[in-house]
């Protein structure tokens, strides 16, 4: 059995994050100081909790892409080294001092891992209070810590909103929607983790929208096409997307209609890893459209969409 | 040619949650740890008490004395009716020094060597702890940087690996000896009586060097992944590494080269979990499935012992003789196993 991952990043202390694990089945991976907490005491007495310190590996020194979370490893190893599984994992990410990407990468890529978890949906926690406090003082309500993991996320949560007028709250989700492709924001009383909240969100067809970021910030492009594409002609089109982006891809999500394929090819990944597999392993649905959502820095929409039409089979 | 070795289960027995740790003593005695902090030690009835919420490992430290690493707390040494708990931010392993040199600890002169610490490895470096010290001397930290992996490589020399290579450090010194970079250690194994080191570094290149000398070594590359099962024969004439489902070893000459063809055999139907060699020169692998494998580095091809377990199998350790070997599952199974080596015909 595959034990399901859900990542939860926050600039905010671990311990708020607590809140989202209050199933019996759920294994917490974090750190240390989390686990001394007196919030964590439920969870660490019932031998839930697994300590996990940052450790990043390079296989080429400095490069993002080739980083791997070496504590991530052990820790998802040890979690599913039980008698009786956990019904599903959560990772705790603190962006002030954690790369989301690199944990991401790590639980796609790791051999490790993938035979024994996949990543369900990743979570993206933040303050309504600190964030329309930085409205109101003139600040962006984005800053460089929550940039690349409003990108990638896939839910959203806002937390404290009762605690901030109707209007600082529109602003606020207004903002963190503008910069999201992928991600749809959910209350704070919207349980994320567990039974209904499964997703699946990283297999199948991404549910996501195009965003126009400037220069340097991310963008989010989505490419759909209705007619099969040519098998070696999309292989070579997403080899040279991977290797010409690198590091400045932040999240790939393709379905992608192959001819002399009755089920589509699902894709994803994040910098320069991605994988592969048939739809049909995770999502009974049956559609011809090919759809890819690329999310990413310095990215040229209309040369993406002139290459990507060119896969077409003739 | 025959070869009429084989092993047999003299011992079973159930813990609570999944084998997580199991650790021989010098004097055979056993310690096995479950995933929930409860020990079996020996072939008591009960179990102990949970020690600790995240086990990691385990080690005997004296005769009757045992440290478990937990991530939560530190290290805990327990025994001889006390628990004393040593808080190690960020520790990942504990190992015992098996034969200490009396110049190690500064006593005796008598010639006689005993257990008198264990170390400690993590965030923070090289822990050496005292058990048997009643707190008279604290526990002293090694700044080696963050590590993840530590061997012992005989009298005060420790092998440790980390993110930014292999580190050879001096526990009499408390310093770092000597650094080889290398792309992060994922696994580690040393061969005590002749000074040789198996390193596997993140990019799936396995490495075998000399502590004599750790600039010139020998590299095996080709594999796509980091290997994460290495080991070592204890007389370093045997070296193994298993990714998937495969076991590659090599034979290394006394002078320390390296066969040019290494021995290769699609070993098990399942990913392999664990593997080690004991000091009679066999080599145990489990797998994903529960099926523990016994290799004679004569025989290529064919195990010459197979046990079955329920679950993953976790751990596989050796006693010292090399004549027993103890296995753990994730259903909690542990086996005790006696070897009985043949001879070739």
């Amino acid at each position: 059995m595959v034990v399901p991952v859900t990542v939860i990043a926050s600039t905010r202390p671990a311990e708020r994050l607590l809140r989202h694990v209050d199933r019996d089945r759920v294994t917490v991976v974090g750190r240390r100081s989390t686990a001394h907490h007196p919030d964590a005491r439920h969870v660490v007495a019932s031998g839930r909790f697994v300590v996990s310190e940052p450790e990043v590996y390079f296989r080429s020194p400095g490069c993002p892409c080739c980083a791997v979370r070496e504590d991530l490893v052990d820790a998802l190893v040890r979690a599913t080294r039980r008698a009786e599984l956990p019904e599903r994992i959560v990772v705790f990410v603190d962006l002030d001092d954690e790369d989301l990407l690199i944990a991401i990468s790590t639980i796609l890529s790791s051999f490790e891992i993938i035979r024994r978890c996949a990543l369900d949906h990743v979570v993206l926690d933040v303050d309504a209070v600190e964030l329309s406090t930085r409205v109101a003082i003139g600040l962006p309500v984005v800053d460089d810590r929550l940039l690349s993991a409003i990108s990638v996320a896939d839910r959203i949560v806002i937390d404290q909103q009762e605690q901030v007028t109707d209007d600082a709250r529109g602003a606020v989700s207004a903002a963190l929607l503008s910069r999201s492709g992928f991600g749809s924001i959910v209350g704070s009383g919207t349980p994320v983790v567990g039974g209904a909240a499964s997703t699946e969100a990283w297999h199948g067809a991404p549910d996501a929208r195009s965003i126009v970021g400037d220069h340097d910030q991310p963008s989010t492009i989505v490419l759909r096409v209705d007619e099969p594409l040519d098998p070696d002609a999309i292989d070579e089109w997403l080899d040279a997307l991977v290797t010409g982006h690198a590091s400045r891809l932040l999240r790939i999500q393709a379905a992608l209609s192959v001819a002399g394929h009755e089920d589509r090819t699902c894709c994803y990944g994040v910098r320069s890893f991605a994988t592969s597999h048939s739809e049909i392993e995770h999502v009974d649905r049956r559609s011809t459209e090919s759809v890819v959502v690329i999310c990413g820095i310095g990215l040229d929409a209309d040369e993406l969409w002139t290459s990507f039409r060119a896969t077409v089979a003739t | 040619m025959t070869l009429l070795s084989s092993i047999h289960p003299v011992e079973r027995f159930l813990l609570t949650d999944a084998v997580r740790s199991v650790a021989w003593s010098a004097t055979d005695r056993l310690i096995a740890l479950g995933a929930d902090g409860r020990a079996r030690i020996d072939s008591a009835n009960e179990l102990t008490a949970p020690i600790g919420p995240d086990p990691i490992g385990c080690c005997w430290v004296t005769v009757d004395r045992v440290a478990v690493v937990d991530g939560a707390l530190g290290v805990m040494v327990a025994g001889g009716g006390s628990v004393d708990v040593v808080p190690i931010d960020g520790a990942l392993g504990v190992s015992p020094l098996a034969v200490v040199p009396d110049e190690v600890d500064g006593e005796g002169g008598d010639g006689v060597t005993r257990q008198r610490y264990c170390a400690a490895f993590g965030r923070d470096g090289l822990t050496v702890i005292h058990p048997d010290q009643d707190g008279r001397r604290p526990p002293t930290t090694i700044d080696t940087g963050p590590i993840r992996l530590a061997r012992h490589a005989g009298g005060a020399i420790w092998l440790t690996g980390g993110a930014d290579g292999l580190s050879v450090v001096d526990v009499s010194l408390a310093c770092v000896d000597q650094r080889v970079e290398l792309p992060g250690v994922v696994s580690l194994a040393v061969a005590q009586r002749v000074g040789r080191v198996i390193a596997a570094d993140s990019r799936g290149v396995i490495h075998m060097l000399e502590l004599s000398d750790l600039a010139d070594g020998y590299g095996v590359d080709g594999y796509p992944d980091a290997v994460r099962l290495v080991d070592i024969a204890p007389d370093g004439g045997l070296f193994a590494a298993c990714t998937d489902d495969e076991v590659t070893w090599w034979t290394v000459s006394d002078a320390g080269e390296v066969a040019d063809q290494p021995q290769c055999s699609v070993g098990h139907d399942a990913p392999i979990t664990a593997c080690a060699i004991g000091s009679r020169g066999f080599l145990a692998t489990g797998d994903h499935q529960g099926v523990v494998r016994l290799w004679s580095s004569r025989l290529r091809d064919l195990p010459v012992g197979v046990l079955q377990l329920d679950g993953e199998i976790t751990v596989l350790s050796w006693s010292a003789t090399g004549d027993r070997l103890a296995v753990g599952s994730t259903a909690g199974e542990v086996v005790v196993a006696e070897l009985e080596a043949g001879e070739m015909v």
